[in-house]
């Protein structure tokens, strides 16, 4: 019988291992992983450390120079050795017993830094700006904190990825070397080389995350032992304390809110005990994400420890995916652009072709803008918001319009101003507004419906417009004008989509 | 929204490039990875039979480069203000008398630059972290061996102090040796202080914390009793300066020394 099953077993097994193990290997080789973060990162970081030499720069001869000399029998306990001495008493490159010298290197540290945050030839800067680093922060160990071990410890993972993909003179480089087919050839490494860059690279990646899991997971797991944390007032406590102190008023209103202690004790301790697990699928990431950067944001405010929250959350930024950032990035060029044009190419329209349309008469994906035109509250809405508002798509009450031509059905129409484009759900009151907002040209409309669109006061804006449009007749003009024949409504002629009251229609999206 | 690959990740592409040398790599690195997450998880947790079992190779492995500890605000977070005084004693020069000073706060002027700033100079904190550093120290000793730390040892010195303490029952000698260690650095800072209050004159410098905790939650509007402030005081100690010391950097940015 064992016989019999053994091989079917692994006839069946083995195929699916495989495919696994082609899987894996085909993530660690085939591409590296994690490139916006690990470049995102590497700017914090950059940041970061450029900001704590400006905050340190007046006392820092007190801090890791000849002021700070008492310290060193605690330095020799630490147990740095080379490379990490360049800033001790006794090197012999960078004496740390000449003020200069020390001053010297301070500066050249805070240079390198800056090469860094700029993604100047990463690979050998890295290890350069580490061994600065930790040169510099063991040379106190009573004011190392919990932020300059993050930082030690990411940066020598860095040292074996490519943090320089994005945002960076490093890519701009490569960028410029790519389009020249000369230079392509004298630069191409032997076939197979990107394997090993992959490798480590991604490895890296793997390493940046096991060491945040082993920092939240452990500082939680400690935190659940404390009865302070158990009854959800551990924060109160260094929040009234005055070496975290800054703001004493804003701590004072925090932590003395019973409901604020007990929900930022627990989420803190919660957020970081399954961070891994939230991880895991892409709803429970963002609430972990946004969760801890909240937490890390309230702990540089509150307990004035800015650059330990700013280690955390350039860390973190790694769980963002690339392609979450693309899209960033990409909305983000073309809100810099700022024109119509930018937008439209966004909905798989080119902008020619678009404008063909509109000079052929009415588009087959012309957008309508549908009311209900015995309203006369809906009316005056409308026209005072033509006197402000530049561009229209074509508008018109629903008793007008053959409405199945438009998908749309005549009960909606009457409960709400909708916003009908072919191809594209339709939008439903407020949502309709937020969209027309967003067509304008001036950035405070734009931003406006930007607001409205997001989620939560999207929600928001959804439920006012349907209080409002429910008792839409009792508003302003009253039921009197709800109920004037719709002959008599003065309605504009069909305006072509997003005409600035120029008289030849066709022109718009050109500007 | 693609973006341009770098020039690494163009090439390699494909399956037959991928060596025997590299597969191996991987193979390596995933055991390095597992080792050294693995070391750093013990290395972090609280101590056990097994850490203890592997400490040679964790110490050895871990420090200096991976050193680390989570136990961020753990299990309860310390609740209470802790200030560092200290004193002064020298001999006047023309009348030979011995003088000692008043005690001072030297964690207040801190303090005081902390408040509004949250991008403070970390130097602000330095008393906090050595407040830490022997209180931290301090509770690892016997009632005996806090007796003999209360008393004077200006003239006896460091060595004498830690044969006293040695001489009590149970000394862990490694441990007491880095504890005087310690409380010769916090001298050292003290004498620093010292020198830039009072004057080059100074012989013997004193320690003295003070701990006041923060109202408990259920106070916390300042209606109860307000919490009493409790001490720890050290003995007189020999003024202490260490090769390579500034007196002058050290006296220009000290909070307060600069008087």
């Amino acid at each position: 019988m064992i016989g019999v099953r053994v091989p079917g077993f692994w006839g069946e097994t083995w195929p699916a291992v495989d495919r696994r193990w082609k899987t894996l290997e085909g993530w660690l080789f085939d591409a590296k992983h994690v490139t916006y973060g690990l470049s995102l990162l590497r700017i914090l970081y950059g940041l970061l450390i450029i900001g704590l030499l400006d905050v340190n720069f007046a006392d820092r001869q007190y801090i890791w120079g000849i002021g700070s000399r008492w310290l060193q029998p605690l330095v020799a306990e630490e147990g740095f050795t080379r490379p990490f001495t360049l800033l001790s008493g006794n090197s012999p490159l960078f004496s740390g017993n000449s003020p200069r010298i020390f001053t010297a290197t301070y500066l050249l540290m805070g240079f390198v830094a800056l090469l860094f945050t700029l993604g100047w030839r990463t690979r050998l800067v890295t290890p350069v700006l580490l061994v600065l680093w930790v040169s510099l922060t063991c040379q106190n160990p009573l004011l190392t904190d919990a932020g300059d071990t993050v930082v030690r410890l990411v940066l020598f993972y860095l040292c074996f990825a490519d943090v320089s993909a994005h945002w960076s003179l490093d890519a701009r480089r490569h960028t410029r070397a790519a389009s020249n087919p000369d230079r392509v050839r004298r630069i191409a490494l032997p076939s197979g080389w990107g394997n090993w860059g992959n490798l480590f690279h991604n490895a890296a990646v793997i390493a940046v995350a096991c060491q945040v899991f082993i920092i939240y997971v452990s500082s939680a797991m400690f935190k659940t032992q404390g009865s302070l944390w158990q009854n959800g007032t551990a924060i109160y406590y260094p929040m009234r304390m005055h070496s975290y102190e800054a703001f004493p008023m804003l701590n004072d209103v925090l932590s003395s809110n019973v409901f604020i202690l007990f929900v930022a004790t627990y989420a803190s301790v919660f957020l970081q005990l399954f961070f891994p697990f939230l991880l895991l699928t892409r709803p429970t990431r963002i609430l972990a994400l946004v969760g801890i950067m909240a937490m890390h944001v309230g702990i540089a405010i509150t307990l004035a420890l800015p650059f330990f929250s700013l280690s955390m959350i350039g860390a973190d930024v790694i769980f963002v995916r690339d392609r979450t950032f693309s899209r960033v990035e990409s909305k983000i060029k073309r809100l810099l652009r700022g024109n119509m044009a930018g937008r439209n190419r966004d909905k798989g329209r080119p902008e020619r072709e678009f404008v063909q349309g509109e000079a052929d008469g009415p588009a087959p994906h012309e957008s309508v803008l549908i009311y209900d035109g015995d309203c006369g509250f809906c009316r005056r809405t409308l026209d005072a918001m033509k006197r402000r508002l530049a561009r229209w798509p074509r508008t018109a009450p629903y008793q007008r319009l053959n409405l199945d031509q438009h998908g749309v059905r005549s009960q909606e129409a009457a409960k709400a101003m909708l916003w009908v484009e072919p191809g594209m759900p339709t939008l439903i009151g407020a949502a309709a507004f937020a969209r027309l907002f967003r067509e304008q040209p001036q950035l405070r409309w734009r931003t406006l419906g930007r607001i409205m669109a997001l989620p939560g006061i999207s929600h928001l804006a959804a439920i006012v417009y349907r209080v409002v449009a429910r008792h839409r007749h009792r508003l302003l003009s009253g039921a009197s004008a709800c109920q004037r024949p719709l002959a008599e409504v003065r309605e504009a002629p069909p305006e072509p989509y997003f005409d600035q009251t120029s008289p030849a229609p066709g022109r718009a999206g050109q500007s | 929204m693609q973006q341009p690959p770098g020039i690494e990740t163009q090439i390699g592409r494909t399956d037959a490039s991928r060596s025997a040398w590299v597969r191996g790599a991987a193979v390596v690195l995933a055991l390095v990875l597992s080792f050294h997450f693995a070391a750093t998880a013990l290395w972090v947790a609280p101590v056990g039979p097994l850490s203890q079992a592997l400490a040679p190779v964790l110490n050895a492995y871990m420090q200096p480069v991976f050193q680390q500890g989570w136990s961020l605000f753990a299990p309860n977070p310390v609740n209470g203000d802790s200030e560092l005084f200290l004193r002064a004693r020298w001999t006047d020069r023309s009348t030979g008398e011995i003088r000692t000073s008043d005690w001072v706060d030297v964690t207040r002027p801190e303090w005081s630059d902390i408040l509004h700033n949250p991008f403070h100079p970390r130097s602000d904190l330095v008393t906090d972290g050595l407040i830490d550093l022997l209180s931290t120290d301090r509770d690892n000793l016997t009632d005996n061996q806090v007796r003999i730390c209360e008393q004077d040892y200006s003239h006896s010195g460091w060595d004498q102090l830690l044969a006293n303490l040695n001489a009590q029952r149970g000394a862990d000698r490694d441990w007491l040796e880095s504890y005087v260690r310690h409380e010769r650095v916090a001298a050292a800072f003290a004498t620093q202080y010292a020198y830039a209050w009072w004057g080059p004159d100074v012989e013997a410098v004193q320690i003295r914390l003070k701990y006041t905790p923060v109202p408990d939650f259920a106070d916390r509007a300042g209606a109860g009793a307000q919490p009493e402030s409790s001490f720890t005081d050290f003995g007189w100690r020999p003024a202490v300066a260490l090769d390579g010391q500034s007196q002058k950097y050290f006296a220009e940015t000290a909070r307060g020394a600069d008087r």
